[in-house]
């Protein structure tokens, strides 16, 4: 990492005392600056809730100080201010569970846009939608989704009558802090009340469910919905190569030291003969997919190769029309061919995202509306 | 600065030609409709959501799990004026989006209708706010020089930084309406004065 310009330390210095601490990790005022302010408002909201008296300078200087400590140490803010606001919801975070990411936020709400309108132009009937969150974590994808496709606000009402999500997780602190988001988000109106109904946290080892024969794969998840169709298998799992996660690599320390492993790097026990570490998820949740004959497969990945790596691996297993989104958003369909974009993979932007279409009527819905886009 | 705090015997000496700072206070803790016709401000601009690019910025290079980033900025780029608006005033992208996309509307509004608009009829309305209030607190603070010299330096220090900080809003419709509502608490039992000195 380059050294910090004395001049930035300085100019710091004579805008906050705080200011240079939290530059060690922030790098730029800007960001620290950002950062002082959000710490600061959390230290005085319950003072606001109280009544309206002298502020107390003492303790209140004091939590602020050691915020800023922690954080200079590398600690994320969102462990430290113990949220993280995801669309409209606001998601609880603890050490032992990722924090969600801006960008897997970005592609969950285009994913939501996505399967209203397919729900609605491919198959007018439909009131039923199925999803499932494999490796859900703090539950966010889960729960944002809901949000999306049932507001809490009654006049936008969304037309799913059965709208069914299952967030799985082999963590139990994340299966806890999942549960915790729900009640926290239904108390704060920023989902609808069915949502508890709606959504269920469960345990479940990914890796070794793909393992087993189909019809236990088609038990699982069909378990108390035969009836429905699998609409959307989402999910963000560990993707990160032992190579990226090294020392050196492009894995930050901040998140080196202070989130779960388990929730980035696959574990090195290769089940699947011929997959990199880095995507053995990925040949979990297409085989998953598959067996379970998921309409619509939508994967979070690191970086362009993986994605790549994903599609093709999904090409030689199935039929099926597969998309690359990037981080803004934009479609690089199958054959390479960019969508929306004047650019393919050649600018600067990652891929974030392989989407892989099984329907037939939804890729036909699909293809027409990427024309429709265009 | 007690006679000033109680409002509510002057009430009757309002007369039913001018209440309109009356009805002012009034609406502001209810709804928009009740406001007196010429002192209605324009709707909220919006725009359509395909005129505009988005970007969160700090976009490029690794991302997702590898790093966390905490930077929520959001950039809106005018397709049509290339007008760019930047808001990263919350954790929140979301919220910062809406922030942002209210800014170029407001921009882009201004442009288009000019006084017309609804940012500068807020404006206009704030600062026409805040001379009636500055010759209000001359006028008060001569009065109660007159009566009493020595309160008078510190006491006029005080206003005037009210003032100041009041005159600073617009942007957030909450904060506009706490603000405005602070106001007329002192600017309320004034009036009537004033009337009786014209």
């Amino acid at each position: 990492m380059p050294r910090l310009p004395p001049v930035l330390i300085s100019q710091a210095a004579r805008l906050d005392r705080h200011l240079p601490l939290l530059l060690r990790e922030c790098r730029d005022l800007n960001s620290a600056r950002n950062e002082l302010r959000w710490m600061q408002e959390a230290v005085d909201e319950p003072q606001r809730e109280g009544s309206i008296g002298t502020r107390s300078a003492g303790p209140h200087d004091h939590a602020l100080a050691s915020f800023v400590k922690r954080r200079a140490r590398g600690e994320p803010i969102q462990y430290i201010l113990g949220t993280q606001p995801f669309g409209e919801l606001d998601i609880k975070c603890r050490p032992g569970v990722l924090i969600p990411r801006p960008e897997t936020e970005v592609y969950t709400t285009e994913l939501a846009r996505i399967i209203q309108k397919v729900q609605v132009e491919a198959e007018a009937t439909s009131k039923h939608c199925y999803i499932v969150d494999f490796c859900t974590g703090t539950g966010c994808i889960a729960l944002l989704l809901h949000s999306l496709l049932k507001p809490p606000t009654p006049q936008q009402h969304g037309k799913f009558r059965q709208l069914r999500i299952r967030g799985f997780d082999i963590s139990q602190h994340a299966l806890r802090l999942s549960a915790e988001n729900t009640h926290h988000n239904l108390e704060l109106r920023a989902l609808h009340k069915d949502a508890v109904q709606d959504i269920c946290f469960e345990h479940l080892d990914l890796l070794a469910l793909a393992q087993q024969p189909k019809e236990k794969i088609i038990t699982t998840l069909y378990h108390k919905y035969e009836a429905q169709p699998l609409d959307l298998i989402v999910s963000n799992p560990p993707y990160i190569s032992p190579q990226q996660y090294k020392p050196g690599g492009s894995t930050t320390k901040s998140v080196r030291k202070f989130e779960p492993k388990l929730a980035l790097v696959p574990p090195d026990s290769l089940l699947f003969d011929g997959v990199d570490q880095a995507d053995q998820f990925y040949a979990a949740l297409i085989r998953i997919a598959v067996a379970s004959r998921a309409r619509l497969l939508v994967v979070e990945v690191g970086d362009t190769e993986q994605a790549l790596r994903v599609r093709d691996m999904c090409r030689a297993h199935q039929e099926a029309w597969i998309e690359i989104w990037k981080d803004d958003n934009t479609v690089v369909s199958d054959t390479g061919v960019p969508f929306d974009s004047r650019q393919g993979f050649e600018d600067r932007i990652d891929a974030r995202v392989v989407a892989m279409w099984f329907d037939p009527e939804w890729i036909k819905w699909r293809k027409q509306s990427l024309v429709r886009r265009n | 600065m007690r006679t000033l705090l109680s409002p509510l015997p002057n009430l009757g000496n309002i007369s039913p030609g001018v209440p309109g700072r009356l009805r002012l206070l009034r609406t502001l803790s209810t709804s928009i409709p009740n406001l007196k016709k010429n002192d209605q401000l324009p709707p909220r601009p919006n725009i359509p959501d395909d005129s505009f690019t988005k970007r969160f910025l700090k976009g490029s290079g690794p991302g997702g799990q590898k790093i966390n980033k905490t930077s929520s900025a959001v950039q809106l780029t005018h397709l049509q004026t290339g007008i760019v608006v930047k808001s990263q005033a919350t954790r929140s992208r979301t919220q910062n989006e809406h922030i942002a996309r209210r800014i170029l509307a407001e921009k882009l509004e201004l442009i288009e209708k000019g006084t017309e608009s609804r940012v500068a009829k807020k404006q206009e309305r704030a600062s026409r706010k805040k001379r009636s209030a500055e010759k209000k607190s001359r006028r008060k603070y001569r009065k109660l020089a007159d009566e009493n010299p020595g309160v008078r330096a510190g006491e006029e220090g005080r206003q005037d930084e009210d003032l100041e900080e009041e005159s600073e809003e617009d942007k957030d419709e909450e904060e506009l309406g706490a603000s405005e509502v602070v106001k007329m608490r002192i600017q309320l039992p004034l009036k009537p004065t004033d009337q009786v000195e014209r």
